[in-house]
């Protein structure tokens, strides 16, 4: 772990490049509407699950 | 070259290494399809008819639903995200909130002490469905605490450690097989529990065993046996994550796979314990259909939990070489797989109790998961903006980003100790004793939310320089 050879290096380099590359963009990244479909998702099977079962 | 572009694509599929866009495997599809596989597992009767010990059909539903959903959301976001943008292996993303000996110490304490404990439960569940076999084909007296069941408990483990010994090949096989018949077996079950009794029969059915005369009460610890088995997936669920093509990808299958197999056999586990008024799925199951579908169904009872059995090893000591010493590493495979199995080992020996508690156990994990969760939302979303520095991540660790106290970030570790005993001051897995906010908050959400902001405040507080954590300013 400590000591890494310089082909080891190089490839942990050319990865990082290749997500530095992507930036903030890049393909299926969640958005606000995957956020909000989340918290919509466990609001409404609490309140719904809740409602019938008490 | 071309060998060395090898070498380094089976480093990273290994976690040595991020994995490339290009080197992910999985889609939507087949991100659900395998974590549905890892999810209808034999502990899912388990869970859902300890469920209805505290609650009626009715809330045990309920409670299944809500309380999972908000584990599996909660844990997915702390673990798929990161991993299903940077393909970074679990453990090596986690040195970024932990250190990397930080790390190594949540490694122990989350997951080989869990695994360690479903491998004893499952194993104690292997030799008291071979001993309901027995006894049912022979027209004898079942014995779940006695020699057979122990001596077929030890097999189960001796039988698992020999399976993965021989590599991740044979348990594909096991999976294979298991896990649509698993489903088969769920669906056989719903269909004789509604042929005895009518849906609005099973509805009205009460709990087998409430521990309080407060049904509110019960609904919530009810709530809160899920939210661990929501949080319990915490040590697997970023590892798979890492193997699909986006964040997308990561997170949302979780929602179907995870949290829907995982409440379809919970409830179908809650049906079958209050109708048949035992929780223990080895005895309903005798007394489900006869003694020709009973001994079948425990056969292949037996036969699931080793492959349930066999899943949890691999993936735990696969991880255990990844953040081990080089001492470990230079442990040969068979060898170090049997080491992991020694507790579990004297475990189905000397505390055969283990497996009617195992719901004690499970919620105690929760107590650091949930935790666990929190930290990682903070670290991962509000400290770092989701941006993660691979390169300190993988070269060297010595004097690297995540140096912080000799290799322990001690704010995580403080954020984590936090959570779990604000957890335990609201609700005591060991004697269900609770604080009265309990009722209304329970306690995996509130330990989740103080882990996350005490770390999130510390961090900004103290946590200056590249040493450590390197944070964005």
């Amino acid at each position: 772990m400590a000591v890494q050879d310089k082909g080891w290096s190089a490839e942990i380099e050319r990865r990082a490049a290749v997500y530095d590359a992507q930036g903030d963009g890049g393909e299926g990244r969640l958005s606000a509407a995957d956020y909000l479909g989340m918290v919509a998702l466990a609001v409404v099977l609490t309140v719904v699950f809740w409602s019938w079962a008490v | 070259m071309a060998q060395e572009t090898q070498d380094y694509t089976a480093a990273a599929e290994r976690g040595d290494l991020p994995l490339l866009p290009k080197e992910r495997l999985w889609g939507f599809a087949e991100f659900t399809f395998a974590n549905s596989a890892l999810a209808i597992a034999t502990w899912a009767f388990l869970i859902g008819g300890a469920v209805g010990l505290f609650v009626g059909v009715k809330e045990g539903i309920a409670a299944i639903v809500i309380g999972n959903i908000f584990g599996v959301i909660l844990t997915s976001l702390a673990t798929t995200v990161m991993a299903g943008r940077y393909g970074t292996e679990q453990f090596v993303g986690l040195r970024s909130q932990f250190g990397w000996n930080g790390t190594r110490l949540v490694y122990v304490l989350a997951v080989v002490v869990l695994t360690m404990g479903w491998l004893a439960v499952l194993a104690m569940m292997f030799g008291r469905s071979i001993d309901g076999l027995v006894a049912l084909s022979s027209g004898a007296e079942a014995n779940p605490v006695g020699i057979k069941a122990t001596i077929a408990s030890i097999g189960a483990i001796l039988l698992t450690w020999y399976i993965v010994a021989r590599g991740p090949t044979s348990i594909k096989v096991f999976n294979m097989i298991v896990s649509p018949a698993l489903v088969l077996l769920m669906v056989v079950m719903l269909w004789l529990i509604l042929r005895q009794h009518s849906w609005a029969d099973l509805m009205a059915m009460p709990a087998l065993d409430p521990p309080f005369e407060d049904r509110h009460l019960n609904f919530i610890i009810a709530i809160e046996v899920n939210m661990a088995a929501g949080f319990s997936w915490w040590p697997f669920i970023g590892n798979l994550a890492r193997l699909t093509k986006n964040e997308r990808t990561a997170f949302w299958p979780n929602t179907l796979g995870i949290f829907g197999a995982a409440a379809l056999g919970e409830v179908v586990g809650l049906l079958a314990a209050v109708a048949l008024g035992n929780s223990d799925p080895t005895i309903w199951m005798t007394t489900i259909a006869g003694v020709g579908v009973g001994v079948i169904a425990l056969a292949f009872v037996a036969f699931a939990n080793v492959t349930s059995m066999a899943n949890i090893l691999y993936t735990s000591v696969v991880g255990l070489r990844q953040v081990g010493t080089d001492g470990i590493r230079n442990i040969g495979w068979g060898a170090l797989l049997f080491a992991f199995c020694v507790i579990p080992l004297l475990l189905v020996v000397a505390y055969p109790q283990m497996y009617d508690g195992f719901i004690i156990f499970l919620v105690w994990t929760s107590a650091l998961y949930a935790a666990l969760a929190g930290i990682g939302i903070a670290d991962y979303f509000f400290l770092r903006r989701q941006k993660l520095d691979l390169r300190a991540l993988h070269g060297p660790q010595q004097g690297g980003s995540f140096q912080f106290l000799g290799g322990f970030n001690p704010i995580a570790l403080v954020a984590l100790a936090a959570g779990f005993f604000v957890y335990i001051w609201l609700f005591n897995p060991q004697t269900l004793d609770s604080h009265w906010a309990f009722a209304y908050l329970t306690a995996s959400i509130p330990s989740c939310l103080l882990a996350g902001v005490v770390h999130l405040v510390l961090t900004k507080a103290f946590a200056r320089g590249r040493s450590w954590g390197d944070y964005p300013r």
